[in-house]
């Protein structure tokens, strides 16, 4: 079995944004929409006594997701190596997944009347390449691959971070990703 | 869980699903199923030959190695190239590559004004058009004013291959500078470590690998070498510390150990409260500092300089400086020339004074000593806005981390009247330390020394007429008197300024710029425009229309960085291994329209000129440049890069002279904690505390109504400096210039999260789009420099470079820096919310910017 | 997240068309206001097709709308069958009061119907019940849609028994039994926005100070409360204990069908206002892009 995972190490991320371009020069998105954005969390606390981190937030690609549940034609769908898609030619567009997410992760193309967001590029995955966010990170800290396998620097990272690891809220879709934070409070 | 900050940008660029859902009220969405799922394939990319070309990138200083790709001879993508010191990673600003290159906005022809300056109105010629015009005037001016009133500019120095011809081909005519990219850049800095330890090494020459702690000084984020955090990363995983000295929390205060947040423009009490505990406690490195460093040459309180054994004897050497031997309680000489000690176990003494023939004389260290007591922690702290335990902990932690603390900056430091002496701080407290030459602490001469140079080292000759100029500069030089260590190098832009608008001390009549934007990037905008305006004659050699290119007469099409050929050595901020590393450069794909390099176009301007520029080309420039490798640049361009080993100790190996001998390459051989260039050119030879005009301390009365510290030129990820306002991906990650408040400031001005807010000093105003963060004193804001507005026309106030722009409501009529020219551009503050929303004509919807975006035919007209 | 305007109206206009179902299944199982039903069937085909259409400009490939079907699970797939199986029974009432079939009939489709009619406004609002919008999370949600549906009917059937010939005791009936569904709205929306105010994952966006006294308050108080309960309840409380018949006195303008119907009004622009207080509120658990 494979399942394609990615997990951020947010002690790595600087917020730099440069996986946000990335994502939009790879996937050809229309100006002023995102699949992944870096979000600023803090600086919490009073000045100076901060503490600051750098959240890069996309699909979480959820093991039960709510977006497929919800999704009408059935165009939203998961495949068997966890990352969650939505086929255009099934999408009418409905947004219902769109309120069913979390996240707050898709959006819908105007042009095309669908909707979209992160693919985890299963385009490029397929051609055993990394989705276009991980390489370009100048901290490294997107750790993309198989977590089944247990080799993988996925798999490992997960099996070793034990308090350092956190997930974003779950309200019932199992979000598939994961983050590393070990110098600071999680406030996400 | 606090995504208020982004998104209220989002929400102000993004269509809302009502707007959406009025879209889909077209007729589109009722198109049949089968036409829109081919339209949905119809992205895909047409067959076509396609080429994958190794290069770097040069949108910031950071030179991450890249690949374009090219499809059909247009390049299409950027992607990071791995296996070199950036490992394959780029930032957002990589992706405004293809952007520019094929941007609708760019200029790919010579034009020429037809209308008023500034009116926007361009006519397309040719090539011989445009030098008919050009070389005429040129020679007119020389001729009947002399090459000194001919102004030449250039931008931020990347790519200093541009920087290096432009000052042969212009100097050897006699053009005394242009701006001086260097009084708002680091070169000022790096003169003064000339004179003070030999090299520039307080941007790059970091060596992170085996250090205890790193310091990053004014230097907030990894805004130029993303790549360098790797290399910290893998220093703080490995147990080392991080101490971030910046006003604002940024990224890199967010990963330190340890932030500093200092009062800006008041490092200069925290260094010299660091020099003061060193000294006083004893915990400096003493072999170092009486082998290396002229701690021990007494002083001449006399002349103010070194005392010689030509102050104390008839026929004594001026080149034989005095100190006290231990050993045999006398006075010795260090002989500067043999660079030789006259005993020959010679014990120095570093510190007090000694009766040298009735008079007593004191050490060099001791002066600095006596200079830094003053700069105790309590005094430290209340100057800095610092606690006195944030004082003592940064300086334990620094004494304690060495030797084997690295350091690094940014440019901050270099915009104060007292740059000169703040450089100068800065190489004694590390040289105290021991922190030079050694593992885990900076090279003083990184790059590629030993095995090739850097360009700076293919210095061709001087022309006769430069070097008549240069040995009466003061009669040539628009800030005569001034600015004697930064020498005849790039001018000083307030001086070039006002000479401009007043005629004295003369009148400049020619104007080249040359992919720089001076109304952008100095202080006071307004006068740099009117300045410009009003010149005699004008060149600008760009990219774009920018806000300068609309006041030039001629505007000559340059080609995009990644359409040429260049050596990308290491040159800035970096640490190693990058700042060991040189690499290629090379093009995706051939200039557009009829662009041409820039340094091309200099060198058919110097022949043109009958200028003498030694080399008859780059590619001769460059392997005059490579020769020390043993390669072509042919070979170069093969081989892809090469890098230098890292050696240490190269001072005691003598690796860092000319003439191969052990020492440092200063005047005495050492490094001088006193400096006679200093004391005779700038401040002082110890440096000394100046607190900078227009601060709360120095004007308490302005700052009752304009109470908050102005501080500007903080980085970010999208833009570097006036670039890429032009880009729609970096205008649509960041649409807007932000201003950094604090949350408390902000509620008593009645400012929230989002709105626009007028930014006024005693100059003007300008707007900002309000960020709330408990990351900036609330005394302090902080906003984006050199903002300008691509989508305004040339009519609408130069393309909106006076809406947003901090410079323009920053005025250059303080003291400078006596020493290198640099001015202070700190300044009091007070904000409101704009009455009338954002600077009228700006985009700021996604839809607008699609204006930025290629057509695809822009480069076949 | 924005007011989704063709979903507000498809659900406004599928709430009036199933109350007015369900008053006229329950008259034909209670054997009253015969004049009503016709009238009554007839909003209810016309509200519930203008709603349908109104849903179809929500969509961003309406060609498409056939796939619906594809997932049973989905809330829309669960919308788009009952409002075709309430349509469906719509039409059929329709025909069969037409053609005046048996008692049998009408009692089944009746039956049919009035399920229906208490089905689809609950499965429309059960559609928006979410673990990832906690200002929607809850069942008092879809309860709401009911109880909006039920005062809308009862509502139009008031205006209706002013207009049409009714005898005094049905519309007494329909009187007190508007009140109820006056009073039972009234109950239904403030139970929804007490599970706002008790929902978890708290944020400014979806803060009950909004409606009370923030950037909503107008809306909630002026629109929500005041003309979608406060009118409709004064204006049913004074058919239910308001004497009968009201030849004279200056209540008597109060039963003008002009002024129920103004009620009416008040009281689908309060249905209105209370939604669109809901899609303002409805902020995703953490909305990071969007």
């Amino acid at each position: 079995m494979t399942t394609h995972r990615m997990i951020v190490d947010l002690d790595r991320c600087i917020g730099c944004h440069s996986c946000t371009a990335a994502c939009i020069q790879e996937n050809e998105i229309d100006l002023g929409r995102f699949y992944t954005k870096v979000i600023n969390v803090g600086p919490t606390g009073t000045y100076p006594n901060v503490e600051e981190y750098y959240l890069p937030v996309k699909c979480q690609h959820c093991e039960t997701p709510t977006c497929v549940k919800v999704c009408p034609t059935g165009a939203s769908y998961r495949r068997e190596d966890g990352i969650v898609l939505v086929d255009h030619n099934k999408c009418i567009g409905c947004e219902y997944c769109i309120m069913a997410c979390p996240y707050g992760v898709r959006s819908r193309n105007d042009r095309l009347g669908v909707i979209e967001k992160c693919t985890l590029c299963a385009h490029l995955v397929d051609d055993g390449k990394n989705p276009a966010c991980v390489d370009i990170c100048p901290g490294h800290a997107r750790i993309f691959g198989d977590a089944d396998d247990p080799a993988s620097e996925v798999a490992q990272k997960l099996a070793s971070a034990g308090d350092s690891l956190h997930r974003l809220a779950d309200v019932g879709n199992t979000p598939g990703e994961a983050f590393l934070l070990a110098n600071q409070t999680w406030r996400s | 869980m606090n995504a208020v900050s982004r998104r209220s940008f989002v929400k102000a660029m993004a269509a809302s699903g009502a707007l959406a859902t009025a879209a889909a009220l077209g007729y589109e969405a009722w198109k049949p199923f089968t036409a829109l799922a081919a339209d949905d394939a119809g992205s895909a990319q047409t067959e076509g030959e396609t080429q994958v070309i190794r290069s770097a990138c040069r949108n910031c200083y950071g030179r991450c190695t890249i690949n374009g790709i090219v499809k059909n001879g247009r390049l299409v993508r950027v992607e990071g190239r791995p296996g070199t010191y950036s490992e394959g990673t780029i930032c957002s600003r990589a992706f405004a590559i293809p952007q520019l290159v094929n941007s609708p906005l760019r200029v790919r022809y010579p034009m020429k004004r037809v209308g008023e300056r500034g009116e926007g109105k361009w006519e397309r010629i040719t090539w011989d058009e445009a030098w008919d015009i050009i070389i005429p005037k040129f020679k007119e001016v020389i001729e009947q004013y002399g090459g000194h009133t001919i102004l030449a500019n250039n931008g931020t120095g990347r790519d200093q291959l541009n920087i290096s011809v432009l000052q042969k081909c212009f100097y050897d005519m006699g053009s005394v500078g242009g701006f001086g990219v260097g009084s708002i850049c680091k070169i000022a800095g790096d003169f003064v470590q000339k004179t003070t330890i030999g090299n520039p090494c307080q941007f790059t020459g970091w060596n992170p690998e085996d250090t205890n702690l790193i310091v990053m000084w004014a230097r907030g984020m990894f805004s130029w070498g993303y790549y360098d955090w790797i290399y910290i990363k893998k220093a703080l995983d490995r147990g080392a510390k991080l101490m971030v000295v910046d006003p604002r929390h940024t990224a890199a205060a967010a990963k330190s150990t340890m932030w500093v947040p200092i009062r800006p423009g008041s490092d200069m009490a925290l260094i010299l409260a660091i020099i003061n505990e060193m000294i006083s406690s004893g915990r400096f490195d003493k072999d170092f500092a009486t082998k290396w460093t002229n701690s021990s040459f007494l002083l001449n309180d006399e002349t103010g300089l070194l005392l010689r054994e030509s102050d104390l004897a008839d026929g004594g050497s001026k080149d034989k400086i005095a100190y006290w031997d231990e050993g045999t309680g006398s006075v010795q000489f260090w002989d500067t020339v043999d660079l030789a000690w006259s005993v020959d176990d010679p014990k120095p003494a570093l510190l007090g004074s000694y009766d040298v023939e009735g008079i007593e004389r004191r050490t060099s260290l001791q002066k600095l000593a006596d200079a830094a007591a003053e700069w105790t922690v309590e005094k430290t702290a209340e100057t800095t806005w610092l606690t006195t335990d944030q004082v003592k902990d940064a300086i334990e932690l620094y004494i304690e981390s060495s030797p084997g603390t690295c350091f690094t900056r940014g440019q901050k430091t270099d915009f104060s009247d007292n740059s000169s002496s703040v450089s100068h701080a800065f190489t004694i407290m590390m040289a105290l330390a021991g922190n030079y030459e050694i593992p885990g602490g900076n090279s003083v001469k990184p790059g590629t020394s030993t095995k090739g140079s850097a360009l700076f080292d293919a210095v061709p000759p001087k022309s006769a007429v430069r070097q008549e100029i240069e040995a009466n500069i003061d009669d040539y030089s628009m800030c005569p008197g001034k600015a004697q260590v930064y020498g005849i190098r790039d001018g000083v832009y307030s001086a070039a300024t006002h000479a401009l608008t007043t005629g004295k001390p003369f009148q400049p009549r020619i104007y080249w710029g040359m992919n720089c934007e001076p109304i952008i990037s100095c202080a006071d905008s307004l006068e740099v425009a009117e300045g410009l305006k009003n010149i005699d004659f004008s060149v600008n050699v760009n990219l774009l229309m920018s806000p300068s290119a609309e006041l030039a007469d001629i505007v000559l099409p340059a080609a995009h960085q990644n359409e040429i050929d260049r050596i990308e050595y290491p040159q800035s901020g970096h640490c190693w291994p990058a700042n060991h590393t040189a690499t290629i450069r090379q093009p995706f794909t051939e200039p557009q329209g009829e662009c041409r390099d820039e340094v091309d176009i200099l060198f058919d301007l110097a022949s043109r000129l009958d200028i003498d520029m030694t080399w008859k080309d780059k590619y001769d420039w460059f392997n005059f440049a490579l020769k020390a490798t043993g390669m072509t640049f042919e070979e170069f361009r093969e081989a892809g890069e090469f890098v230098d080993e890292i050696t240490y100790g190269k001072h005691e190996k003598g690796l860092l002279r000319k003439d191969m001998k052990p020492g440092f390459e200063t005047k005495t051989g050492k490094v001088n904690i006193f400096s006679e260039e200093l004391q005779r050119f700038g401040w002082g030879g110890i440096p000394g505390y100046r607190e900078q005009p227009q601060s709360p301390f120095s004007d308490p009365d302005l700052a009752q109504e304009y109470p908050y510290v102005m501080l500007t030129g903080g980085r970010n990820h999208q833009y570097f400096h006036s670039e890429y306002r032009e880009s729609a991906y970096m205008r649509s990650i960041r649409p807007f210039p932000v201003v950094e408040i604090n949350p408390e400031t902000a509620h008593e001005n009645g400012v929230e999260e989002g709105d626009w807010v007028c930014i006024e000093t005693t100059m003007g105003s300008i707007k900002q789009v309000a960020h709330l963060t408990e990351g900036i004193d609330a005394r302090v804001v902080h906003c984006d420099h050199d903002w300008w507005f691509p989508e305004k026309g040339a009519q609408d106030g130069l393309h909106g470079a006076f809406d947003s722009n901090p410079n323009a409501i920053i005025d250059n009529d303080k003291v400078f820096d006596p020493a290198v020219g640099t001015d202070n551009f700190s300044s009091m503050c007070r904000i409101h919310k704009s009455p009338d929303g954002p600077p009228e004509g700006i985009f700021t919807t996604p839809e607008e910017l699609s204006a930025f975006l290629s057509n695809g035919q822009e480069d076949q007209q | 997240m924005d007011i989704q305007w063709p979903l507000l109206v498809f659900g406004v206009l599928a709430g009036l068309s199933m109350g007015c179902l369900g008053f006229v299944c329950a008259f034909i199982l209670a054997g009253k206001a015969e004049s009503l039903r016709m009238p009554g069937v007839v909003i209810a085909l016309a509200a519930i097709a203008a709603g349908g259409l109104a849903s179809a400009f929500h969509l961003g490939n309406p060609d498409r709308i056939l796939y619906i079907l594809g997932n049973l699970q989905s809330g829309i797939t669960q919308e788009l069958l009952a409002t075709a199986v309430a349509g469906v029974l719509i039409v059929a009432l329709c025909i069969a009061l037409v053609k005046k079939a048996s008692p049998a009939v009408l009692k089944t489709l009746a039956v049919l119907g009035l399920i229906a009619a208490i089905a689809l406004p609950f499965i429309t609002g059960e559609a928006y019940v979410q673990g990832a919008r906690p200002a929607w999370n809850t069942l008092f949600l879809p309860i709401m849609y009911v109880g909006a549906a039920f005062a809308m009917g009862a509502l139009t059937m008031t205006v209706l028994s002013r207009i049409k010939h009714v005898d005094d005791a049905d519309r007494t009936l329909i009187g007190r039994a508007s009140f109820v569904a006056a009073i039972i709205c009234t109950v239904t929306v403030v139970l929804y926005v007490s599970a706002v105010a008790l929902a978890p994952y708290p944020d400014p966006s979806r803060s009950i100070d909004r409606l009370l006294s923030g950037d909503l308050a107008l809306l909630f108080w002026g629109a929500a409360v005041a003309l979608g309960l406060i009118v409709p309840l004064a204006l049913t409380a004074m058919q239910a204990f308001g004497k009968q018949p009201q030849a004279k006195g200056g209540t008597a303008v109060l039963s003008r069908p002009s002024v129920l119907f103004v009620g009416l009004v008040c009281l689908v622009a309060g249905s209105v206002a209370i939604r669109s207080i809901m899609y303002l509120l409805g902020s995703s658990v953490q909305s990071f892009i969007y």
